[in-house]
């Protein structure tokens, strides 16, 4: 969606910090987000202006994706009901519960990271 | 268990290595739109390399005639496997994995709207492809026809006086339930895509702006939320009927083998658009990259995507003109598919005129994006011969179709699939690809394609009929089936090329720069390979070039009228 609030010049500078942000990160792979943050309000106070601008801490987990055992268990179990709703109900069966118990793992993993966050 | 060890100066912290920071838990527990679209594309490769060699062994069987390569079990087994794996296994997931790598880095997002969802996704997928492959284990692979029509598909029991042309075996059970596991994969996936692209748009990226190739993946994912419940629905059916008692299908007991066809079809023509449209939006993001010039008339392109979409869902019964349709229905089946072919017309010109006065670069994805437009125009015109009803009767069930969904699918879909390998590689690996090796792989593809495909236009008008066994010497169709096979085995040396390539640019290609293609879209605005996140700060987007915008600031497009 387009933003037209914004005044050009406050995007122009958002994009140079963006592209000097990306810049530095492309050069200094090892560098994580975080520190990259921590640098520039160290530069901030070295100034001496009295300009109070929040500097966010972003650590690379809050903005990377999380890895998660469930997506392949879920299939597993999915797999095992689909394939024992054809060829063996007691397969069947087996299955179902394997799979209400990787859906209940699944959400309570996804609550979990929502409480974290 | 791995340890780690972390050190200040004057304390040691050891800890147990996770099971998802190993490298194979890395890649089993893996949420990452980049790492599940890559699992998706080798994956989708490892099944190409399968339905490669099912067709070539339909081609060897046919190569001569009375031929003796196969049994005709087996030979019944391997059309019906190779359409079946060329289709649900590897164009659509190899769709899906560039759509899952690109799409978020081309809108500016960090990752896909579900990420586990997406996982999940990838992985039902790999189940139910191995599982419909492990079928040949039991001697049970299906074998009535990608398609697998009924009543070819019931059991005896259900087929009643017809028993003796039914299968019995677990054959379509096996082809039911893989296409029922590859139907959830695609829904989720299809899903994932809708949300992405609606909801986590960078700043500044309308609709209107959104690179070509997302809306034509957006377009594919409602054609496969609105087309796949069909194909459930048959396979249900179908299901009750092999195992339940019921005569959804069965003549002798009430039932209507038709139905069967109309359910299929009103998935499988959608079907095709949903194979062929991310193949249109990736060739409109190479063609402009590599004429220097924006892509012409995007609006037109954009749009006759969506329009080919909607038109896509009342096509369907143009396969089933020899089945006793009424008159009126014929009228309007050929019709709709005639109309079909405006937007389909669209795209080409308006591709032309990108590349019209355009400084062209012929490196190899322009290259595989040019012979896409030609083969695909060769396909798509032979399309709307098959729309005209009096002449589809002459061909229907013939070598001619197979001729005309080969240019479409592989002069199509495969050509650009390898167009864009070769425009992507780059950016998903940190490698170039040989360009000389890619060339020649080109080349040797659009020879061998031609060969492989042009002649079965000529043996469907001598009136050879597809899915037959052999053939005796005396019809007159000894010397295109054999060319035909040569074309066929040209085409496995190209894929070999490619195999070669692949390995030789992994492991000692030459490093590649973040944007090696002087490239528009946001996805080159990022390390090669990109960070687990993307990007450090979310763009701001102002025109349909964002990338070309940052790198030429004084001729932006967004300084200029339309954009």
């Amino acid at each position: 969606m387009t933003n037209p609030g914004q005044s050009e010049d406050k995007e122009k500078e958002t994009r140079q910090q963006q592209s000097s942000e990306d810049a530095r990160a492309e050069q200094n792979p090892e560098q994580t987000p975080a520190s990259s943050a921590s640098q520039e309000g160290g530069e901030q106070q070295g100034t001496g202006k009295k300009r109070v601008k929040k500097v966010v801490q972003i650590r690379e987990e809050d903005i990377s994706p999380h890895s998660s055992l469930w997506p392949l268990l879920t299939t597993a179990a999915l797999s095992i009901t689909l394939v024992g709703f054809i060829f063996n109900p007691i397969v069947f069966g087996i299955g179902v519960v394997l799979l209400l118990g990787c859906i209940l793992g699944w959400v309570r993993e996804g609550s979990k990271q929502r409480k974290q966050r | 268990m791995a340890v780690r060890t972390v050190g200040d100066g004057t304390t040691t912290v050891v800890r147990e290595k996770p099971f998802s920071e190993t490298f194979i838990g890395e890649w089993l527990t893996t949420t990452d739109h980049k790492k599940i679209g890559l699992m998706y594309m080798v994956t989708a490769f490892f099944f190409f390399l399968v339905g490669g060699m099912e067709a070539l062994l339909i081609r060897a069987q046919l190569a001569l005639p009375n031929g003796q390569v196969l049994d005709p079990e087996t030979f019944n087994q391997m059309f019906t496997m190779h359409g079946t794996t060329m289709i649900f296994l590897f164009v659509m997931p190899m769709m899906s994995g560039f759509g899952n790598y690109v799409v978020p880095l081309m809108i500016g997002a960090r990752d896909m709207a579900f990420p586990r969802m997406n996982a999940f996704g990838y992985w039902v997928l790999l189940f139910g492809g191995v599982f419909i492959e492990l079928s040949f284990l039991f001697h049970s692979a299906p074998n009535g026809g990608w398609f697998m029509y009924a009543p070819l598909s019931l059991t005896k029991d259900a087929c009643g006086v017809h028993a003796y042309k039914c299968t019995p075996g677990m054959n379509a059970d096996f082809w039911i339930l893989g296409t029922t596991m590859l139907g959830i994969s695609s829904i989720t996936g299809s899903l994932n895509f809708v949300v992405t692209m609606l909801k986590m748009r960078a700043p500044g990226m309308s609709i209107n702006r959104m690179p070509l190739f997302c809306w034509m993946i957006l377009v594919m994912s409602f054609l496969l939320l609105f087309a796949l419940p069909s194909l459930t629905a048959a396979s249900a059916l179908l299901l009750l009927d092999r195992h339940f008692g019921t005569h959804f299908y069965g003549f002798a007991y009430g039932g209507d083998p038709v139905l069967w066809q109309h359910l299929f079809w009103s998935f499988g023509h959608p079907e095709v658009y949903i194979l062929i449209l991310p193949a249109f939006g990736m060739v409109s993001e190479i063609l402009p990259v590599f004429s220097r010039k924006p892509i012409f008339g995007y609006t037109f392109i954009a749009w006759s995507g969506v329009a080919i979409g909607f038109l896509s869902f009342t096509v369907w019964a143009h396969h089933m003109f020899a089945v006793g349709l009424p008159p009126i229905a014929q009228a309007f089946f050929a019709s709709s598919t005639s109309l079909i072919a405006l937007p389909t017309a669209v795209k080409i010109f308006n591709w032309l005129a990108t590349i019209f006065k355009g400084n062209l670069r012929f490196r190899a994805p322009m290259l595989f994006a040019l012979g896409f437009v030609g083969m695909f125009l060769i396909g798509g015109l032979n399309g709307a011969a098959l729309a005209v009803v009096p002449f589809d009767y002459q061909v229907t069930d013939s070598y001619f179709v197979v001729s005309h969904i080969h240019y479409v699918l592989f002069g199509g879909s495969v050509l650009a699939i390898f167009g864009g390998i070769f425009y992507w590689f780059p950016k998903m690996t940190g490698r170039m690809m040989n360009e000389k090796l890619a060339q020649l792989q080109f080349w040797v593809l659009m020879i061998g394609l031609n060969l492989a495909f042009f002649p079965m236009h000529l043996l469907g008008l001598l009136g050879m009929p597809r899915r037959v066994y052999t053939y005796p010497a005396n019809m007159g169709w000894n010397e295109l089936n054999l060319l035909s096979t040569i074309g066929a085995f040209l085409v496995g040396v190209g894929v070999m090329i490619f195999l070669i390539n692949l390995v030789h640019s992994l492991k000692k290609g030459e490093k590649a720069p973040s944007d090696p293609w002087d490239a528009f879209t946001l996805e080159w605005d990022t390390a090669s390979p990109p960070k687990k996140y993307n990007f450090l700060t979310i763009p701001i987007v102002r025109s349909r070039r964002p990338f070309y915008d940052k790198k030429n600031p004084e001729i932006a497009d967004w300084k200029s009228v339309i954009h």
